[in-house]
């Protein structure tokens, strides 16, 4: 049985997870910039798409710990709904930025053929990349949860 | 890199189109998100999944497609403010995917001008994988 969205947003919403840290690596950004066919040679600032890279290899936790939060069942399915990309400043290649991760909005609405879909926000915001350790930006993230049983 | 004079509201901007989505990098973009999820590389995966019998690309290298061709026009990586976008279908490895955005809004604002697009990228031939909104100053530029 499916836990009740109050329930679950009593359980996990703003919920801070432990975050981490991560390094634009530079062999990492030149096979990024490849396989994303980018048309843009920058040496220096990263693809716009490394703040989605930091917001999921720096959550703190897997994406199958994040499943278990959100109570996801064996007949549910999980689904990346939404992502939003805030950049004050582009990541740099070389730089690295610490990542805090926090669990924002929790819930739910039903689809058309009644399943109820739940949804979980995760923000991630990273700071670094300077000694000043100034924002570069954040990542919002919507998790979708295909609830099997309605 | 050259840079766009302002656009007016309506005009589109980004047209263009990735051809043949590869295996190859997708499965590189596995490692580098460290995404464990087997669609991106396991084609018995894909058919539990009920997928299809190719490699599904991450939403996010979709995406990123579209932020590529935003800030290629918009004159560097350094222009974009944000982009949000929404998944409403996959892409799968071969596809071919059109990219596109349109002027929605020009504004001044303190160093140049800001430009709301609208943006999405669809399966040629297919369905629309993903409708965002994305936002890039260009810099020294009157609205």
């Amino acid at each position: 049985m499916t836990i009740p969205i109050e329930a679950m947003r009593d359980e996990i919403g703003g919920r801070r997870l432990p975050g981490g840290t991560i390094t634009v690596e530079p062999h990492e950004a030149f096979i990024a910039d490849r396989a994303l066919r980018s048309t843009v040679e920058d040496p220096a600032d990263a693809h716009p798409t490394w703040f989605v890279i930091a917001s999921l290899r720096c959550l703190g936790i897997t994406v199958e710990e994040l499943c278990a939060l959100a109570h996801q069942g064996p007949d549910d399915t999980l689904l990346f709904g939404r992502c939003r990309i805030d950049q004050r400043e582009p990541l740099r290649v070389g730089g690295t930025y610490e990542a805090a991760a926090t669990i924002r909005e929790v819930a739910t609405r039903s689809m058309r053929d009644g399943t109820r879909l739940d949804s979980v926000e995760v923000e991630v915001v990273l700071h670094g990349g300077t000694e000043s350790r100034v924002e570069a930006g954040s990542v919002t993230s919507v998790y979708l949860f295909k609830r099997g049983d309605r | 890199m050259s840079r766009p004079g302002v656009p007016a509201v309506g005009d589109r901007v980004v047209d263009a189109v990735v051809r043949g989505v590869r295996d190859d990098d997708i499965q590189a973009m596995a490692l580098v998100l460290r995404d464990p999820n087997p669609i991106h590389f396991d084609l018995a995966a894909v058919a539990r999944a009920g997928l299809g019998d190719r490699a599904v690309n991450q939403g996010g290298s979709t995406m990123a497609y579209v932020a590529d061709h935003v800030v290629a026009w918009a004159g560097g990586r350094r222009a974009l403010r944000s982009i949000d976008c929404s998944f409403r279908g996959s892409v799968s490895a071969g596809d071919d995917v059109e990219v596109g955005a349109v002027v929605t809004s020009v504004e001044q604002v303190a160093d140049g001008a800001e430009v709301e697009l609208e943006v999405w990228a669809d399966v040629v031939g297919g369905r629309r994988a993903i409708a965002g909104v994305a936002r890039v100053v260009l810099a020294g530029e009157s609205a």
